[in-house]
């Protein structure tokens, strides 16, 4: 064996414990779990553009933004005039056939995946977010509004260990989807609920999203700061959810 | 037939082969370490409630239906059983930590974590899922034979020279590999590539949801990003080549030109060192819950237990010849 490979086994340090012996036929079992193990390991890492598969978050800038440098890029190295909308279109096609290969050939795992959380769900950081949302809660006491929290804000922090936890913010990423509009009204609805126990005399709260995109480095250089933009505003009455919650 | 036959004879003295434990221990600590950072920092902020109970027993949406085969078994996300689950998954990522109770609690905490995380699928990240992958194969390969309270029990000593079963260790370097090579492959963002400029990283650093502070700095050291865009992208999709090359470089002495020259230099070392930096640097400048500890938990599985050994020594020689400079 060379030395510093590790995939074949090492016996002259190991003193006693001889290897338990197997039945041959618990041998033969345990061969064709590991194959199958394995087998499901690397079918279910095949590339699953799974979540998004939904047209209408292919509409966010971020996503046009994909499409308008990739069209640039094949109309420049020869393959014809290329438009960020044809490539949508075929890429949409190759995706709905590619997602119902890869269901195929996962089939068999399935099950197996479910039960024993073997899963493999690795879409990590595909693409960075360029228009990016933070959320912002607000609230009205006496008529004035104030915000109470803003992500990353040093200044207002209200609920900031929550809100900053890395579940919390996992959430928080996707609830700037449209398609998780449901459960973004849930959360201002959870929200709203704790600013009226935490500030009785609030009458109301704003649960909103600010989108900016995100400065190029020239911008930030020459100290330039892209336009921000209030989104998903949500205006919930407190005394009704005090109410409610009675 | 005789062909098929042979493989498949071969494959079975694979699974025959033993060795030391010491690789399959680290991991199964430095997993056991993680699944308590992943549900700590959770109960201690009081959102156990908030994410994975339902919004009439005070979490913030509905999770009717929701959950694993278990958590719908036991009859849904109710208080009683949500905080069952997560005392129990807890329990058991400590008994898988200190090595006590053989192969069993992996199983737990695996459910467990499994149940935990498919409860609320807006709040699960991707460590979730490489955790339950890490704690099933902890329940297939044991992993308390040495470092362990079991060890201890049994043997009088925390260290014991016993031998296990090698293919688990296979299993979790195949797992590793499937990680990194499928988050390289799903990078399909021109901004991974020359065509956006590198920048992916830059921007990635950007995002509030992310970062750990606000990193506009970034933008003055733009070309290093560019190169680290460029590296981590590299290395990601041509991680799964290097169990490739961990395998060709076992059969020494094979013929072939093209073998000799793959297998040439070790490329452990700098996929390793480069892994380690770039999950620090995670660590450090990022908030993406204990998902580097997770990875890194599988580091020790690519290293022999004679490698392992030698760097305990050199960092307890390290450690020692500091206290002797401090004194």
């Amino acid at each position: 064996m060379v030395a510093g490979v590790d995939v074949s086994a090492e016996s002259g340090d190991v003193a006693a414990a001889a290897p338990p012996r197997r039945a041959r036929w618990a041998e033969q079992l345990l061969g064709i779990f590991v194959l199958y193990h394995a087998a499901a390991v690397v079918m279910m890492s095949i590339p699953d553009p799974g979540a998004g598969m939904v047209r209408s978050a292919w509409r966010d800038p971020t996503v046009q933004h994909e499409f308008r440098v990739w069209a640039a890029t094949l109309s420049s190295v020869g393959a014809g005039e290329v438009t960020p909308a044809a490539l949508e279109e075929r890429l949409w096609a190759f995706a709905v056939g590619f997602v119902g290969w890869r269901s195929a050939i996962v089939r068999p795992f399935d099950l197996y995946g479910d039960v024993v959380g073997v899963r493999q769900p690795w879409r990590m950081f595909v693409a960075p977010h360029r228009f990016p949302t933070l959320l912002v809660v607000e609230l009205e006491e006496a008529g004035v509004w104030r915000p109470i929290y803003v992500d990353r804000s040093a200044e207002f922090t209200w609920r900031e260990g929550q809100f900053s936890h890395d579940r919390m913010r996992a959430a928080i990423f996707r609830y700037g989807w449209p398609r998780y509009r449901r459960s973004y009204e849930q959360l201002a609805g959870w929200i709203a609920g704790q600013a009226a126990v935490d500030f009785p005399a609030a009458t109301r709260a704003r649960v909103l999203m600010i989108k900016r995109r995100t400065p190029t480095p020239e911008e930030v250089r020459a100290g330039k700061r892209p336009r921000e933009e209030r989104q998903q505003a949500i205006v919930l009455t407190l005394d009704e959810l005090e109410a409610r919650r009675r | 037939m005789r062909r098929l036959v042979g493989l498949w004879e071969r494959w079975l003295e694979v699974l025959r082969r033993r060795e030391p434990g010491e690789a399959l221990a680290l991991f199964r600590i430095i997993t056991g370490l993680s699944l308590l950072l992943n549900l700590l920092p959770a109960i201690r902020l009081g959102l156990v409630r908030v994410l994975w109970m339902d919004v009439s027993s005070g979490g913030y949406r509905g999770l009717d239906g929701a959950g694993s085969w278990l958590v719908r078994a036991l009859g849904g996300p109710t208080p009683e059983v949500v905080g069952g689950l997560v005392a129990a998954t807890l329990a058991a990522g400590l008994l898988v930590m200190i090595g006590l109770g053989g192969r069993w609690p992996a199983l737990v905490a695996g459910q467990g974590m499994l149940a935990i995380s498919m409860i609320n699928n807006d709040a699960k990240g991707s460590y979730d899922a490489l955790l339950c992958d890490s704690l099933w194969i902890l329940f297939l390969a044991g992993g308390t034979a040495t470092l362990s309270l079991d060890c201890r029990r049994r043997c009088g000593r925390w260290w014991a020279p016993s031998s296990v079963a090698a293919w688990p260790r296979y299993l979790a370097i195949l797992q590793i590999a499937a990680v990194y090579g499928s988050t390289g492959l799903h990078k399909v963002s021109a901004f991974w590539t020359p065509m956006g400029g590198y920048s992916a990283l830059y921007y990635i650093l950007q995002q509030p949801t992310w970062h750990r502070w606000e990193m506009s700095a970034l933008a003055w050291v733009f070309p290093l990003t560019q190169a680290a865009t460029a590296v981590t992208w590299c290395w990601e999709v041509f991680w799964p080549l290097l169990p490739l090359q961990m395998i060709l470089r076992a059969k020494a002495g094979a013929p072939g030109r093209l073998r000799l020259l793959l297998t040439r230099w070790d490329l452990r070392w700098p996929f390793l060192g480069f892994g380690v930096a770039m999950h620090v640097s995670i660590f450090a400048l990022m908030e993406v819950g204990p998902f580097s500890w997770i990875t890194l938990a599988y580091y020790p599985c690519l290293l022999r237990s004679a490698e392992l050994r030698a760097i305990g020594r050199r960092l307890r020689g390290w450690r020692s010849g500091r206290s002797v400079a401090v004194a």
